[in-house]
């Protein structure tokens, strides 16, 4: 290959082609040469120089490869504005080759390699060469960097160099010395390149440098004596892998957040005689790892004063790993401080050959009662859930799951499973021990506290409830705010009523429920309401009466759509089951059980209401004064007593002003004297023209109120008239001070007859003269109790 | 539908749960916690003004991961079968609502609620955090915050869908007490012993894995932590290379049908079952 590059000089020796061919370049308009430019040709320099001679290069671009074979001082101007001269390899072969002795390359931009990766295409190669230095150089767009081939106590210092844009796998090494020994590599950068490969190059010196997004920072092999210190090695898949060497320091260094897939801050392979101290190890997906290191029986490990922080391992050893003496290092919230490859047979045998009295653990719990800062008792790291990871990595995917913390209390709970501790430090430390220099980490930049302040904002604006009511359109206004509902007028309108139209018609209504107590495969069940037909005309009233189980509500609940029924069921044209939510509109309800929100107070129970039916809250103070609520708004619908909440679904019925009411057992938590007022007010919304269904256990209130009255027994109409006809005469005001007659005392007089006809009221004497035409003997049979 | 009922139904159920003794006992644990948690693990990584992916954000996670879906769940549970109970459910349905709109305003308000809870907690816990120093990433911090509360909607909805299968509240609760130690626990701890025993393959282990949505908000908030997966182990590696740049769209679709697939079933019993 040398020959190779000696020939080609020769060709560009030749000043014709040369020429030629940097008119080529002009004409292509790649630029013009600045060899040409300033007169200046570095090639015709170096072979006219003496040996030990200094060359001055001035600014501009030279082409390679460039041979030097002669000791030569070769320097670059550097310009004010730090620009250098240029060596361009033209995109062929390795741009300088060095094979002489005591050459000082300095202040150059090497640049433009070849791209063979078997021919080690590259930067600056220097071969057979002694004391060479190569010094603050860029090297750009290079295949390889610098490769030292048997080229003794070479200088590397102050460079830069960086590879081509290539996936890690493609690219060349940035460094690479082989049979090269005491050669010193200083304060040099590299990055984006495969690996800085050190083997068999003893004695060789590697401080200061930063290593950053390669494969392998410091990749070294059968290199004895080796110092590696103040170097940061950051971002690569691996920080330095050292294997087979002896006697090797490793001080003062950061490796940080070097993270491949294997990982590691720094590996020891089958090593002997390494000192390991001062270091950073942060962020990395294994700090230190141990394989056959120290390999030697007689030879054991200082690991001392070392950080090993916020790894997902701090530790890491092959099983059987021995004489490692670690102390005084600080392990600092590591996923897992220290964890054996595979599991082992048991990590606490495969790490116990090791020492680890004197460190710091970040999740010591123990304490130093005598202030001399170790802690009393030893630290025990022991983990059934790293053990089982340790042999299962797949499992780690359960990191950071309450059952990852379950089975290690599980662990420490019983002791049966609990594992034998990794290791013990019987002299745990209890301040971090920090090395004096701290990490060139750099610190983000963060916006966290102002994330804290809008969250709190938010959190604040939501629990105060002023905005909760802004965001989603629903918001407290003071009465002298109120106005209409533009889109609202009252009475709501309801499609035009035909003349001699229904408004509420049913037919073959049929419910029925699962038979209590069924085995949950059976299908039996128990008919609520049974084929049941009516129609309400508008403006009447229709009273429904039976004994309780008799299917009153469920009829009421079947047309608010609140039970999924058979046959057909109409308000004023909608069907009831497919247009519910808006025929429900209008109807008012006021059910048997008043179950409202308790946390609310009258006005706001109002206001829910209102904006559900897609009422104003003009309307609210009217319905309340309807009912006789004015003065309660405030009052908790809670504490509100049977009456009042009685009185409160009414006004909530009434908000929409719908055409039809549906009521079941309106009056039955009212007392005798309210219970008048109430039926009043519901006999001036019948007189003012809405349309009632109602059900109701007083005979009387039938009297007053129902224009018909419909009694249902076991589900089924049995009867259907008048109240008077049903129930008997109207019931005056000079009987109800005698007592309401609820249906029970009816009831219990119609099961027997005989007995029952003496002494009661005419009103239930005539019940039984309506029903006799009806095929079966007449019983309103009361199979349950009545209240 | 329409959206201004759904808005009356959601605000008043935040509001109840606002005011609702256990919702605030829960809010509380969850703010405390995750102050004391912060503040805790910080006072380790603060030397290095360098927090990594210490503590504060794995005990976070295991923080959210233990308590968001109590919330979710529990809450969801009381929704539908406790009103049953109370027949309020009966009286709302009687109005001009649709059912969905019940539902809706279920998931909203609560989710609300759930929304403010975690602001309080994580709202506190970064003012601790920056008052302390910590370089925590407030995009990430962000992308926690959100990933929480996806999670508390899916167990919320796994709530709501338990509460409408559910007779009564005390059951509902019952079950969702269940599931969350199904969630939290014995699901992931059955699929640990599955993997040894078995000797799953990776990608099964991996896909069984986002069966459970808490696995799946984990995975989601590491990855959105660390951009990567492996701090996961070979799993981890294997997700990333495999789904590589969709990996997060795919945790954050699984977490969102876990959001409405329960709903969806919810609602299915909620308008079948008439009854109420």
């Amino acid at each position: 290959m040398t020959g190779k590059v000696v020939r080609f000089n020769r060709i560009i020796k030749n000043q014709y082609l040369s020429v030629f061919i940097s008119g080529l370049i002009l004409l292509a308009g790649v630029g013009q040469s600045a060899a040409q430019e300033n007169g200046f040709d570095l090639t015709a320099a170096i072979a006219a120089a003496q040996p030990g001679a200094t060359i001055d290069v001035p600014a501009g671009v030279y082409y390679g490869d460039l041979a030097v074979d002669k000791p030569l001082h070769l320097r670059g101007a550097v310009a004010a504005d730090g620009s250098r001269p240029v060596i361009d390899g033209q995109g062929k072969g390795t741009v300088v080759v060095i094979t002489a002795p005591n050459v000082i390359l300095e202040n150059f931009v090497i640049r433009n390699s070849g791209n063979v990766i078997d021919k080690e295409d590259g930067g600056i190669t220097v071969e057979d060469a002694e004391d060479v230095q190569l010094l603050n150089n860029r090297l750009e767009d290079v295949l390889y960097g610098i490769r030292g081939i048997n080229a003794h106590r070479l200088v590397i210092r102050g460079n830069y160099i960086t590879g081509k844009e290539l996936d890690i796998a493609r690219r060349g090494d940035g460094l690479r010395l082989w049979q090269s020994e005491e050669c010193i590599v200083e304060g040099n950068t590299v990055e984006r390149v495969r690996d800085a490969i050190f083997w068999f190059s003893d004695g060789t010196t590697v401080r200061d440098n930063t290593f950053h997004d390669n494969r392998y920072g410091v990749h070294m092999m059968y290199t004895d004596k080796m110092l590696i210190e103040d170097n940061f090695m950051v971002g690569n898949s691996v920080g330095a892998y050292l294997m087979y060497s002896k006697n090797v320091l490793i001080q003062r260094n950061t490796f940080q957040q070097n993270r491949g897939p294997s990982g590691y801050g720094t590996a020891l392979k089958d090593m002997d005689g390494v000192t390991v101290q001062d270091n950073y190890y942060l962020d990395n997906r294994v700090g230190l790892f141990f394989d056959n290191s120290p390999g030697n029986v007689d030879i054991s490990h200082p690991i001392e004063r070392n950080v090993l922080a916020f790894n997902d391992i701090g530790v890491l050893m092959m099983p059987a790993v021995k004489r490692n003496l670690l102390r005084q290092n600080t392990f600092l919230d590591n996923l897992e401080q220290v964890g054996v490859k595979g599991g082992g047979s048991n990590p606490g045998d495969e790490l116990g050959g090791n020492s680890w009295d004197g460190n710091y653990w970040s999740d010591y719990v123990g304490y130093d009662a005598t202030g001399e800062g170790v802690g009393d008792i030893a630290y025990h790291a022991e983990s059934l859930f790293e053990n089982i990871a340790d042999r299962q990595p797949n499992l780690r995917l359960f990191f950071f799951s309450p059952a990852q913390q379950a089975i290690d209390f599980a662990a420490k709970a019983f002791p049966v499973i609990k594992p034998k501790p990794k290791l013990t430090d019987e002299t745990p430390e209890m301040t971090p021990i920090l090395p004096a220099a701290l990490p060139q980490s750099v610190q983000a930049q963060s916006r966290i506290g102002w994330l804290a302040a809008a969250m709190l904002l938010g959190a604040l604006a939501m629990f105060s409830g002023q905005i909760r009511y802004w965001i989603l359109g629903i918001r407290v206004r003071p009465a002298s705010e109120i106005t209409p509902l533009p889109d609202i007028q009252y009475p709501i309108p309801v499609p035009p009523i035909l003349k001699g139209h229904h408004m509420l018609t049913i037919q073959n209504l049929t419910k029925r429920y699962p038979r209590p107590g069924r085995a949950w495969w059976s299908d039996e069940t128990v008919t609520a309401v049974d084929d049941l037909s009516f129609e309400l005309p508008v403006g009447t009233s229709i009273a429904l009466w039976g004994v309780n189980g008799a299917g009153k509500t469920t009829v009421l609940k079947c047309l608010l759509g609140l039970l999924a029924s058979e046959g057909e069921l109409h308000l004023n044209g909608y069907d009831l089951r497919r247009d519910g939510r808006t025929a429900r509109r209008f109807l008012g309800y006021v059910p048997q059980e008043l179950a409202f929100h308790n946390d609310l107070s009258v006005a706001e129970s109002c206001r829910f209401y209102a904006r559900l039916k897609n009422v104003g809250d003009e309307r609210i103070p009217v319905v309340l004064a309807q009912v006789g609520l004015t003065g309660q708004e405030k009052k908790a619908v809670g504490a509100l007593s049977g009456g009042m909440k009685q009185r409160l679904a009414l006004a909530l019925a009434l908000l929409a002003d719908p055409p039809v009411l549906l009521l079941d057992e309106p009056t039955s938590n009212l007392d005798e004297a309210t219970r008048d007022d109430f039926i009043d007010l519901l006999v001036g919304l019948r007189d003012a023209g809405k349309t009632l269904l109602f059900t109701s256990h007083y005979a009387d209130e039938v009297t007053r109120l129902a224009e018909r009255v419909l009694i249902l027994r076991d589900g089924r109409l049995v009867a259907d008239g008048a109240p008077a006809a049903v129930l008997g005469g109207p019931r005056t005001a000079d009987s109800r001070p005698q007592g309401v007659h609820p249906l029970s005392s009816t009831e219990s007089a119609i099961i027997d007859p005989a007995p029952v006809a003496t002494g009661l009221p005419s009103a239930v004497r005539g019940l039984p003269s309506v029903v006799n035409g009806l095929p079966s003997p007449v019983a309103f049979s009361l199979e349950e109790p009545v209240r | 539908m329409n959206l201004k009922t759904i808005a009356t139904l959601a605000s008043y159920e935040l509001r109840a749960s606002l005011r609702n003794r256990w919702f605030a006992l829960y809010a509380l644990a969850f703010t405390v916690l995750a102050v004391a948690l912060s503040s805790l693990s910080l006072s380790g990584a603060g030397m290095f003004g360098f927090a990594g992916f210490g503590r504060t954000a794995a005990s976070l996670i295991n923080l959210v991961l233990l308590i968001v879906p109590l919330m979710g769940l529990t809450i969801g549970a009381q929704s539908l079968a406790g009103e049953r109970e109370q027949g309020t459910l009966a009286y709302l349905l009687a109005q001009p609502v649709s059912r969905i709109e019940v539902l809706l305003g279920k998931l909203v308000g609560l989710g609300g609620a759930l929304l403010a809870a975690l602001l309080l907690g994580f709202g506190l816990s970064a003012a601790v955090i920056a008052w302390q120093g910590g370089a925590v990433e407030a995009g990430r911090y962000g992308a926690l915050v959100v990933l929480s509360l996806m999670l508390a909607l899916a167990t919320l909805s796994l709530g709501i869908f338990i509460s409408a299968w559910s007779r009564s509240g005390a059951l509902a609760v019952g079950l969702a007490l269940f599931a969350w130690l199904l969630l939290v626990f014995v699901g992931d701890l059955g699929l640990m012993g599955t993997a040894m025993a078995m000797k799953l393959h990776i990608s099964t282990l991996f896909t069984l894995t986002l069966l459970n949505p808490l696995q799946v908000f984990k995975i989601a908030t590491v990855n959105s932590l660390r951009a990567s997966l492996e701090i996961l182990g070979p799993a981890g590696i294997y997700a990333t290379r495999t789904y590589g740049d969709a990996l997060n769209a795919l945790l954050i679709g699984v977490l969102a049908v876990w959001v409405g697939l329960p709903m969806v079933g919810a609602y299915v019993r909620f308008r079948l079952e008439g009854d109420f």
